[in-house]
């Protein structure tokens, strides 16, 4: 039997759904519709923390995330680095994901410390993937030339200049961790808030946005989402993909709110004809 | 006997690390001055250590679990799957020999661009679209489950809708009221509520990790003897 | 030379990415060549892992002369042996260091982290605040944590009958406004990923102007 066309709207095909999705996200990439961007608290508010650093100051930065979240997580991460590397600290970068460095790989060639100056060994330096997840945390926290013999291209840590005199976590000014995983996110306020009081600061996935919220702002000092990616480069001035995917964010957003509201007119609309109909 | 040194030994071993760990969290302090917390402090560490390299073993049971499954397949010649499956192999040896050969830390350095290569045009580029696939499925599940049938799906919707709208930098240009309700809901419901969620979940987490050390949960020792 | 190759590792990457979104419309064989193509890479990946996490935390450490060191790595080993038929049990040595160690050092910070910081940072709520909609707020803040705890008390079941009931309801409803704007925040997760590959896609695969 035929479908009514409010019975075709309410249960539409499914390959209609997905080429409209395909459409209203890959559009606005191509043909941007210039809308302005407002950069939220939350992101002005990871920017004081890192303006505030003083110099020389140590930063440890943990690239938790495996290449399936790369496409999401990965502006975020690079406008951090941007910010962090226009100062003069020391970057100690590292993650707990075993994809991990791929990901540092592609970070870092977007990012091109040499354009601001550092030097690998001096001004950043990659200890590679640390297993352990949880232990690893507390591993480095506790000691961390013992935790981490080498870094990530063999070379020891005692003939690397800026970790010589690094043993832990009472070393380090601030913490950062870009992760799409909750217990990661939490594993660091256990292994380096709680005993050492370290500044962390906490990039998540939107949707784990409301795991994290109980421990802000007291014990996360920062914590934001991947998606605030664009508004980030456009506060530091560095636009990249994240500014690109604002507009996209926008007419796929709206484009779902009015599907769902089709939806359920349609919906009850039918639901109104059965009543009528009986 | 054998269920001794078979199930015992381990969970003993288990009770054993986790004392020593605990141990080290109540005596040693933030700087150790006497002997015994210098002793306690070194000893953690090592541990510690020792767990990340024993965890570092496991990352490799994939490619093991793979090997025996697929082999299995290869060798059954079972019916539209075993070409299949003897790709997947042929795939994984290559990659573990161009891995080993590329690896920086190993210092072998014979196929860096090669391993570079299929990390980011093969696993990188599979990875990211696995994982973003799920896109498709949101929506036409938001599509087609979202419906406002009673009140409390009704309240659902609207604070979704708000949500959404609040990252929609759209709205959040041209209305930014919703921003502030949203804000609103996110600080006085969502936080309370999840933690909430979170002070339970760390009492149920705590006691799992008593009964766990105490040998009553001993699910990690796998298949029963 | 690079040039070709790079250029041949974007048409691949494209060709592997539309394969896999091609599911979405319906399985399909190029589907299932480009899911066993990312197992067999994924799993190959980590054994390089494996081994270079073996020679950067143990081996490095044995020819350094920590001597110790050789008992991770013959446990380590050891654990292979789950996949035997008798000889199973031996991977539950190394196996039990890692749970000892591991369980004993979260839960005894979550003590602190999850459990007591939180119940502080909620007693320690000025209720009272010159915003009205503030002061609404932490007395809405305060009843959802409490009825939210007490939705999950399930050892005294008449705490979930009668008038009683109206608590647990209470908690109910707040995790459900909460699920629902946790649910909006997946949409926009989901569709950030999504933006991501179709980036790749239309800038260095068809390469479009940005």
């Amino acid at each position: 039997m035929a479908k009514s066309p409010l019975e075709y709207i309410e249960s539409l095909p499914r390959e209609i759904i997905y080429t409209i999705l395909i459409i209203c996200l890959a559009v606005p990439l191509v043909k941007p519709l210039g809308l302005p961007v407002p950069i939220s608290s939350r992101v002005k508010e990871w920017h004081q923390y890192v303006e505030g650093l003083p110099d020389g100051a140590y930063v440890l930065v943990s690239v938790d995330y495996g290449v399936g979240s790369l496409p999401a997580l990965e502006p975020f991460m690079v406008a951090t680095l941007h910010d962090l590397f226009e100062r003069n600290v020391k970057v100690v970068i590292m993650t707990l994901y075993s994809d991990g460095p791929i990901c540092y790989e592609s970070l870092i060639t977007k990012v091109n410390p040499d354009a601001y100056g550092k030097q690998y060994g001096v001004d950043y330096v990659f200890l590679g993937y640390i297993p352990g997840g949880e232990t690893a945390m507390k591993a480095v926290a506790e000691n961390l030339h013992a935790a981490v013999p080498t870094d990530y291209y063999g070379t020891p840590l005692n003939q690397i200049p800026m970790l010589k005199d690094i043993s832990g976590a009472s070393d380090f000014a601030m913490i950062i961790s870009v992760t799409p995983s909750g217990d990661v996110a939490q594993g660091w306020i256990r292994q380096w808030v709680t005993p050492y009081g370290i500044t962390y600061m906490s990039c998540v996935l939107a949707m784990m946005m409301p795991t994290m919220e109980p421990y802000y702002p007291a014990q996360v000092k920062a914590l934001t989402d991947a998606g605030r990616a664009g508004e980030y480069e456009y506060l530091i001035g560095k636009p990249g993909s994240g500014i690109r995917k604002l507009d996209a964010f926008s007419v796929a957003h709206i484009m779902l709110i009015i599907a769902i509201i089709i939806a359920n007119i349609a919906y009850f609309a039918l639901k109104a004809q059965k009543k009528g109909g009986a | 006997m054998s269920l001794a040194y078979r199930r015992h030994l381990p969970i003993i071993i288990t009770f054993i690390m986790g004392i020593i760990m605990i141990l080290q969290y109540f005596i040693v302090p933030k700087q150790p001055v006497e002997p015994y917390q210098i002793t306690m402090q070194k000893v953690g560490e090592t541990l510690t250590n020792w767990a990340n390299l024993l965890a570092a073993f496991t990352i490799g049971f994939g490619m093991v679990n793979i090997a025996l499954i697929h082999s299995r397949h290869v060798s059954r010649k079972t019916p539209g799957q075993w070409y299949y499956s003897a790709w997947l192999l042929f795939v994984a040896v290559i990659m573990v020999i161009v891995g080993i050969g590329g690896e920086p830390a190993l210092g072998i350095n014979v196929s860096k661009y090669q391993y570079d290569w299929m990390t980011t045009y093969v696993f990188a580029a599979l990875s990211g679209t696995m994982y973003s696939s799920l896109a498709f499925y949101i929506t036409s599940a938001c599509y087609r489950a979202f419906r406002a049938r009673t009140i409390e799906a009704t309240a659902l919707l609207i604070v979704g809708f708000i949500t959404l709208m609040s990252r929609t930098p759209a709205f959040q240009a041209y209305l930014p009221q919703v921003i502030e309700v949203a804000d609103w809901i996110n600080k006085y419901i969502v936080k309370s509520s999840f933690r909430g969620i979170l002070i339970g979940g760390a009492l149920g987490a705590i006691l799992l990790g008593i009964r766990t050390l105490m040998g009553m949960e001993t699910g990690y020792l796998g298949r029963r003897d | 030379m690079a040039d070709i190759w790079t250029e041949c590792g974007i048409w691949v990457a494209a060709i592997l990415t539309i394969a896999v979104y091609s599911f979405a419309y319906r399985d399909n064989p190029l589907f299932k060549f480009a899911e066993h193509t990312f197992v067999g890479v994924a799993v190959g990946y980590s054994f390089v892992q494996a081994i270079r996490g073996v020679k950067t935390f143990g081996i490095d450490h044995l020819t350094a002369g920590e001597a110790l060191y050789i008992i991770p790595i013959i446990l380590g080993f050891l654990m292979y042996f789950r996949y035997h038929k008798t000889l199973y049990w031996l991977y539950r040595y190394g196996i039990s260091i890692i749970v000892g160690v591991g369980i004993a050092a979260s839960f005894v910070r979550d003590i602190e982290t999850s459990f007591l910081a939180q119940i502080a940072a909620t007693a320690g709520i000025n209720i009272i605040k010159a915003d009205p909609a503030a002061t609404l707020g932490n007395i809405v803040f305060l009843a959802a944590v409490a009825t939210t705890l007490y939705y999950f008390i399930f050892t005294f079941p008449m705490l979930h009958t009668g008038r009683a009931k109206t608590l647990a309801d209470a908690g109910r409803w707040f995790m459900m406004l909460a699920f629902g704007y946790a649910f909006a925040k997946t949409v926009v997760t989901r569709y950030n990923l999504m933006l991501g590959r179709l980036e790749f896609l239309l800038f260095e695969w068809l390469k479009l102007p940005k």
